[in-house]
């Protein structure tokens, strides 16, 4: 089977067919600031949750993940299977205080949300440019992929390739705001949720199901099928503590939240979440171990790249339909997570920086906000074909530095009221310095962080330390009524 | 509760530099347990309810304590040396214990929270009140307070 299949081709246009409608329905109903950031509040559980799904898992979840079973075994499933307790740790900490603050506050970004909590002026600044440097990255990634996926479908050079699927992305994104992007979640994480199981269960048909996956790998390499995977349990632990505490962190997911009609929705939103990413899970675990299963019984040959485990099982390994599907699903979890990053980072352009700076928004706040998103979306697509290098630095530390700038000012910030904005600016700095520093050493191969423990969690936990002692070290803050209630509920 | 919440962002705090050491210091059977304590020790704000942070403390700690159980009995059943592999349901005894339990299990502090949600997490007068007293003060009218020093 070639990539130029028809089922594949028509599966790929007609999934971008749908979201171009999608967008063109949605323009329609977003009048307003608050309707393009956080869809004027007016989604019910559901939707709120599927769309957090997707936007969480994205074109790495697809190709990257498998690819790292395929490589080291077992050890990154410590970053998906700790999905459903990361979901816990979110909803338990954060969701009703940040939704509750939306009531009593106009809060349509974290940095709103920060600003409400530690006033005005430098904390916003620094959620602003965390934010903004975090988004720059994983959209240059996304985009990246989507450029990569199109142009092996289409069978066009790569900008061309580029050009149509962030054509596609800027339609829906710019006219739609975040309406269009929930929306093509729901629809694009439905995709991905077939496409999920019926490779799961494709995978074990083809390899003679997980006890023969074992005998195989175990022959090979017992640490490829042992719990911990070939990278051991330090670098497994430490991203079992990264993505369980920093999905709390991750802006794509928690501003869904946001979202909500009614926080009483809440209540089983973490469950629901949890479940549909164990669904999601089955795609990154499944595919990497029967790809390496396979090419070590030499009925599969051997890989150029780990990277090259899914798309070489989908084209080798299952019908043309479900390759088409699987196909567009991929190009559903590229597309649903750059949607959402493409408009916090719009919000971070035009409301937060500015805010900060000047004291309030742009002026014609929804035009400004529109003209970022396809600015934002255009740069992005230049840095992913000319600075390569910068997107792949940016794009590595995106989880670790949310993680380590937002879990402690925001999902801390909102529960412990002794924080203070010195800790709150504190922790920000250190996350954005130690991220940057121990990823540009590492690439550099001038310093590596011991154990193999990994570099996004060094900066979590230094983080965490930091805003916790910084404000004990300085005077208790003054709390408005409101938000001291929100912290009381 | 400033008491009460305060010593849990020490603990917190003082958790994250264990975990940090200990993860520097190669020692992964210690550093799982800090880590669980790292993650689980914030979750006891969640409940916190009108200020107090009783609710759920002997819940939380249960869920701790499997955690570290799980992480530790896979360690323990970790055996890479021998020759083939003892399976339990398709998978390695470790890592059975890794995707059957550790996996699934992750989903008891969500499936507390929706369980104890009307009476703990969100009780209906608590937010009926809150909204009366606060959803009106949006946008211009909040900056306006402030600006008059509310």
């Amino acid at each position: 089977m070639a990539l130029e299949s028809p089922y594949i081709l028509g599966c790929v246009v007609g999934y971008l067919l749908v979201c171009f409608l999608i967008g063109a329905w949605a323009m329609g109903r977003t009048h307003s600031i608050s309707d393009f950031l956080v869809a004027g509040q007016t989604l019910g559980p559901v939707v709120v949750v599927v769309a957090a799904i997707s936007s969480v898992m994205s074109g790495f979840g697809f190709v990257g993940g498998p690819g790292l079973v395929f490589e080291a075994g077992m050890s990154s499933l410590w970053m998906t299977f700790v999905a459903p307790l990361g979901a816990g740790v979110s909803w338990i900490l954060l969701a009703k205080r940040l939704r509750l603050l939306s009531e009593a506050r106009e809060v349509l970004t974290l940095a709103d949300a920060v600003a409400a909590r530690y006033g005005e002026g430098v904390p916003r600044l620094l959620m602003g440019l965390a934010v903004l440097l975090g988004v720059l990255g994983y959209l240059g990634t996304q985009i990246m992929a989507l450029g990569f996926v199109l142009r092996a479908v289409l069978n066009v050079e790569l900008p061309l390739a580029m050009a149509i699927g962030v054509g596609v992305l800027a339609f829906y994104s710019v006219a739609g705001g975040i309406i269009a992007g929930v929306y093509t979640d729901l629809f694009q994480g439905v995709i991905m949720a077939f496409a999920a199981v019926a490779v799961c269960w494709r995978s074990l048909e083809a390899t003679g199901g997980m006890a023969a996956i074992s005998e195989t790998l175990w022959q090979t390499d017992p640490a490829l099928i042992g719990p911990w995977g070939d990278r051991g349990p330090l670098t497994a632990l430490s991203w079992y503590l990264l993505f369980a505490l920093g999905a709390v962190g991750q802006p794509q997911a928690i501003t869904k939240f946001l979202m909500l009609k009614d926080v009483r929705d809440l209540r089983w939103g973490a469950l629901l979440f949890g479940a549909g990413y164990v669904v999601l899970s089955l795609l990154w675990m499944s595919v990497g171990l029967a790809m390496r299963a396979l090419v070590e019984r030499g009925a599969q040959a051997p890989l150029a790249s780990p990277d090259e485990a899914a798309p070489a099982f989908l084209l080798s390994h299952t019908p043309e339909w479900l390759a088409g599907i699987v196909f567009a699903g991929l190009l559903a979890a590229i597309m649903s997570t750059a949607d959402s990053f493409v408009n916090i980072g719009a919000a971070a352009v035009v409301r937060d920086i500015p805010t900060a700076l000047f004291g309030r928004p742009a002026v014609a706040e929804l035009f400004w906000t529109r003209v970022a998103t396809g600015l934002l979306l255009a740069a992005s697509a230049v840095f992913a074909l000319y600075m390569e290098n910068l997107v792949a630095l940016l794009g590595t530390f995106g989880w670790g530095t949310f993680a380590a700038a937002i879990v402690p000012s925001v999902a801390l910030g909102l529960n412990w009221k002794r924080a203070t904005r010195a800790g709150c600016v504190a922790s920000i700095i250190v996350s954005l310095l130690l991220n940057f520093a121990l990823e540009l050493a590492a690439r550099f191969e001038l310093y590596q962080v011991p154990g193999g423990v990994a570099t996004g969690c060094v900066a979590l936990l230094a983080s965490l330390a930091a805003f916790i002692f910084v404000s004990l070290l300085t005077p208790p803050p003054l709390l408005h009524d409101d938000v001291a209630a929100v912290m009381d509920l | 509760m400033a008491g009460s919440a305060d010593r849990i962002a020490v603990g917190v705090g003082a958790a994250s530099l264990l975990a940090l050491a200990l993860g520097l210091a190669g020692q992964p059977r210690a550093f799982s347990a800090a880590a669980v304590v790292v993650v689980m020790l914030p979750l006891v704000y969640g409940w916190s309810r009108r200020g107090s942070l009783r609710p759920v403390y002997g819940s939380l700690t249960a869920c701790a304590l499997l955690y570290i159980a799980l992480l530790l009995a896979t360690f323990a059943l970790d055996r890479p040396d021998e020759p083939s592999p003892r399976l339990f349901w398709g998978f390695p005894e470790a890592t059975a214990v890794f995707v059957y339990l550790i996996w699934p299990l992750g989903a008891l502090p969500a499936l507390l929270y929706g369980l104890r949600f009307p009476r703990e997490v969100l009780p209906e007068q608590d937010l009926t009140e809150f909204l009366a007293r606060y959803s009106k003060r949006r946008s211009g009218d909040r900056r306006a307070a402030d600006r008059h020093g509310a």
